[in-house]
């Protein structure tokens, strides 16, 4: 199993590489555009050629990516085109927030998709199946954005019970905290929800047609046992192998839920180096947000490989 | 006609919906300057933040704005982006993935783990990125969003043509009767268009999605283009003197995502009973 | 001498039942007003074609059929136990107790995710509320009565580990577990190739010997049959056409449909002769002949056979339901 584990972090270097180039192409796709968007279309050729050289955009990219790269990975993002402030500092102290809502994010998607997916496909083509796959259709055409709006207006404008926005560290005060997430992680939650939902139904619908279940029913387990003992952990491998794709999903979510509720974390920084132009903030902060989605599919991928023996031992041979 | 008579419109419920839906977005796209019943441009500063009323069944926006208006006119905003969206998608994907099939080896095993990482990036995010470069600007959200189509219909296109040059290489083998172009359509067309269908509705559901999404961060349509995003972006300040800015336009864009999605998963029911659980 | 046996307690009773799936105009009766009887530590099999019902007839007494089929008439008695007057529950708890049922395909039958030892224990853990720990040392103790080598180290391995043999070994074991008077085998050997499956039929008889317990044995395979079982039940679309001791039924098949089947069996002893299929298929409920089912792939068929079959005697517990029995003399 721990074989298992390594090459799983063996791959992760030249996917994360990989993902790194295709950040820094994508900034790139229009030559000189940095300096440009930084300074303005009346910038003279002088000050453009001025801020290149400052910034080091005048060496061929090859060079600027090795360079950005190699410090990035040493936690040097480089400094803000706007204030000069280093960014990697930034990244740093805005991660927690982002990773909390994250967190918190999957847990509610995870809690309400896996008992209902699995009860919807345990009742399949009943009342309570079609209720819970039509609850998650609509659910899956509601933008997070929208129902964050909503969520504002119900909870913290008609019926204020819930702040609309701001953060507290959770270490100075958990509560404040806490409440503080309840709208944008039920946000994020709910809506990524949808798809998990209908991932897990699918993946239980089939578990639940296989022999095996035939055979946990004709040794007189009952329903709750062949659910439990039989049926979950079989279904949570295909799950966690297709959910591990869609967690890129949920995590774009973040960028518009922390600019919805004023959350200082990552996505909100993303959002300022875009609106800024500012090069090396939207780079630094669009890479640590890849980095923390890769881990995360990884992570969730070897859950699945440690769930299913077959796996294990595939490894170990 | 005869296979309008045969389906089942009972029985494809959910399709039928889905159809209902996206006609109505379509045609309100199309007919927007005749059913509008105002301008959706122009101001009116003594009709500022009005609730909805016989004269603005949907109120009117900060700058006395027709709500009913903008929304309709909104829809030519998503379609337009959808269609070159997913056109992009479609045209990127087929060539890279038809690239990947022909050639085979090591260069289809770059470009579909290429495909794999981009499809596993969060859209949003590398849609800002790309629109850093390009400018924000709605024909460059267009493109952006286009560009994270390509690795969808890229693993459609790769699949189905492996699967077209494993059916010729038989038919070769065979050698007997059936032209290649015959083949082509008799045999393999029917299997790419199911998938490459299905694919392009869900597509289009997220690009409508993906538009209104930077458009509400403000890097889509820019105002006074009325889009459904930047409707809710402008909602978003005035949500205690005039909530209906934050409800209309959400409603409209829920619908046509639930459109496209119904369409999407009533095609590959009817198109593709395997996939049926 | 089973036989015998069987006339004082029967295991098993099932009497005139039927099975439809659907309701309605649109019902379609798989399984058809049959009747079997199987006296305790006989082995008897239930011969058919797929599509003849025998599965079906296996679950109804399971009390497993699947969702849209329901027992229209008849009774099922497991040792004078009314069994279709029964709740739901009080089945699920004989269910793996005194019925266990060894699957056709065992790799798929097992659970993949669960180590082999826990999952032959499990009925234990079930019916009998042993402790995990007990649960696996018994299924140790089995795991080795069915002749598998290092049972110790084999239960804490997963089912991919094992070879085909070894896990149909294993759905043995697990049936035995709580010793149940009635194993029900669906096709346990048609996965495996001929020199397991020879062991697995060895084990069975084992079973049998040692303790008594009775065998409804579900095949299409006549050759095994012949190895196997006392007596056998040749089912045809939904009905039984002809019942009888083995060796009466390989010497005198009393059905042209029985006939038939022997004739497309290759003999596991003897020369294989030229295979003659039986020409056409098994009829769909809702499209069977009048009368006679077989009526229209029997080559002996008459107008008469429009009639309801009878059943005919033909030896001792020998019941044939061809109307032309006499006439065609048995053996052709």
């Amino acid at each position: 199993m721990l074989r298992l584990i390594f090459t799983r972090l063996a791959l992760f270097v030249p996917t994360l590489l990989a993902a790194s180039i295709i950040l820094f192409i994508a900034i790139n796709v229009v030559p000189g555009s940095a300096a440009r968007s930084a300074l303005g279309v009346d910038a003279t050729p002088q000050a453009i050629m001025r801020f290149e050289a400052l910034n080091g955009l005048d060496r061929p990219l090859i060079v600027q990516y090795s360079d950005w790269f190699i410090k990035a990975m040493q936690g040097d993002f480089g400094k803000s085109f706007q204030n000069r402030v280093a960014v990697g500092p930034e990244i740093l102290k805005r991660l927690p927030v982002t990773l909390e809502l994250a967190l918190l994010a999957f847990l509610i998607a995870n809690v309400i998709a896996l008992p209902l997916g699995a009860i919807a496909a345990f009742r399949h083509r009943k009342i309570l199946d079609v209720i819970i796959t039509t609850f998650a259709t609509i659910l899956g055409a509601v933008p997070n954005f929208w129902l964050a709006t909503l969520f504002v207006l119900l909870f913290a404008l008609i019926w204020p019970i819930l702040p609309a926005g701001g953060f507290t560290p959770f270490l100075s005060d958990p509560k404040a905290n806490l409440i503080q997430m309840i709208l944008p992680a039920l946000s994020l939650g709910l809506v990524s929800s949808s798809l998990l939902l209908r991932i897990m139904r699918t993946t239980m619908l089939e578990v639940l047609n296989s022999a095996y279940i035939k055979t946990a029913h004709a040794k007189g387990a009952s329903e709750r046992v062949v659910l439990i003992r039989h049926a979950l952990r079989n279904a949570l491998i295909p799950f966690f192998t297709v959910g591990a794709v869609e967690f890129g999903f949920l995590f774009g979510g973040v960028v518009v839920i922390e600019d919805i509720f004023r959350l200082p974390g990552i996505g909100s920084l993303v959002l300022v180096g875009i609106i800024n132009r500012d090069y090396p903030v939207l780079l630094g902060s669009a890479l640590v947000i890849t980095i923390v989605v890769l881990a995360a599919n990884m992570i969730v991928d070897t859950i699945a490989m440690i769930l299913d023996p077959r796996q294990i031992h595939a490894g170990e041979r | 006609m005869n296979f309008l008579s045969k389906f089942n419109w009972i029985r494809h419920g959910l399709l039928t919906i889905g159809i209902m839906i996206v006609g109505t977005v379509i045609v309100a796209a199309l007919t927007a300057p005749i059913i509008s019943p105002y301008s959706p441009y122009d101001l009116d500063v003594t009709m500022m933040l009005q609730a909805p009323s016989a004269d603005h069944w949907l109120g009117t926006d900060e700058l006395g704005r027709d709500v009913l208006s903008r929304t309709i006119f909104a829809s030519q905003i998503s379609i337009q982006v959808a269609l070159v969206a997913v056109s992009v998608g479609v045209i990127g994907g087929t060539i890279i993935g038809v690239l990947a099939a022909y050639f085979g080896g090591v260069t289809d095993l770059i470009l579909m783990r290429l495909m794999e990482l981009l499809f596993s990036f969060p859209a949003i995010l590398l849609a800002i990125v790309l629109m850093a470069s390009l400018g924000t600007s709605i024909l460059n959200a267009m493109i952006a969003i286009g560009i994270i189509f390509i690795p969808g219909f890229a693993r459609l296109a790769r699949a189905t043509t492996v699967e077209a040059m494993q059916q010729q290489y038989i038919e070769a083998a065979r050698s007997v009767g059936m032209s290649h172009s015959r083949i082509l359509i008799i045999e393999i067309m029917p299997n790419v268009i199911t998938p490459l269908l299905v694919e392009a509705a869900v597509a289009f559901a997220y690009a409508v999605l993906l538009e209104s999404a930077l458009s509400f961060l403000g890097l889509g349509a820019q105002p006074p283009e009325p889009s459904w995003g930047n409707m809710l972006n402008t909602g978003r300040g005035f949500m205690a003197q005039a909530p209906w800015l934050s409800i209309m336009p959400g409603m409209a864009l829920f619908f046509c995502v639930l459109g496209f999605n119904l369409l999407g998963d009533g095609l590959r029911d009817m198109l593709d009973p395997h996939l049926r659980d | 001498m089973k036989i015998e046996a069987n006339k004082r307690s029967s295991t098993l009773e099932i009497e005139n039942l039927s099975v439809a799936f659907g309701q309605g105009s649109k019902s379609a009766v798989v399984v058809d007003n049959i009747s079997l009887k199987i006296g305790k530590g006989e082995i008897v099999g239930l011969i058919g074609e797929s599509g003849s019902g025998k599965t079906v007839a296996s679950l109804a007494v399971l009390g497993m059929l699947p969702r849209g089929a329901k027992v229209v008439q008849g009774s099922i008695k497991l040792t004078n136990d009314p069994l279709l007057e029964r709740t739901d529950d009080y089945r699920r708890s004989i269910r793996g107790d005194r019925i266990a049922l060894i699957p056709q395909d065992a790799l798929r039958s097992l659970n993949p995710t669960g180590k082999v030892g826990y999952q032959v224990g499990e009925p234990l853990n079930l019916h009998r509320s042993a402790s995990w720990a007990f649960a696996r040392s018994k299924a140790i103790e089995l795991l080795r009565s069915v002749n598998l080598s290092d049972p110790e180290l084999r239960s804490e391995e997963y089912p991919h580990q094992f070879s085909g043999g070894m896990q149909q070994r294993a759905m043995i074991a697990m049936g035995l577990s709580t010793e149940p008077e009635l194993l029900i085998a669906d096709e346990p050997t048609t996965a495996l190739d001929v020199t397991v499956q020879a062991q697995v039929l060895d084990l069975l008889r084992a079973v049998r010997d040692q303790h008594d317990t009775s065998i409804l044995f579900i095949t299409h395979d006549l050759g095994v049959v012949a190895n196997l079982c006392d007596r056998v039940y040749v089912m045809y679309s939904g009905a039984i056409v002809e019942e009888g001791p083995v060796d009466q039924i390989f010497s005198n098949p009393s059905h042209p449909y029985t006939q038939g089947l022997l004739d497309a069996t290759p003999r596991i002893h003897g020369a294989m002769t030229g295979l003659t299929p039986i020409p056409g298929q098994i009829p769909l409920p809702n499209k069977r002949p009048v009368g006679c089912r077989f009526s229209d792939r029997c080559l002996f068929a008459l107008p008469q056979c429009a009639s309801t079959p009878k059943p005919i005697t033909v030896g001792d517990n020998h019941i044939s339901y061809c109307l032309r029995v006499k006439e065609l003399g048995g053996s052709s």
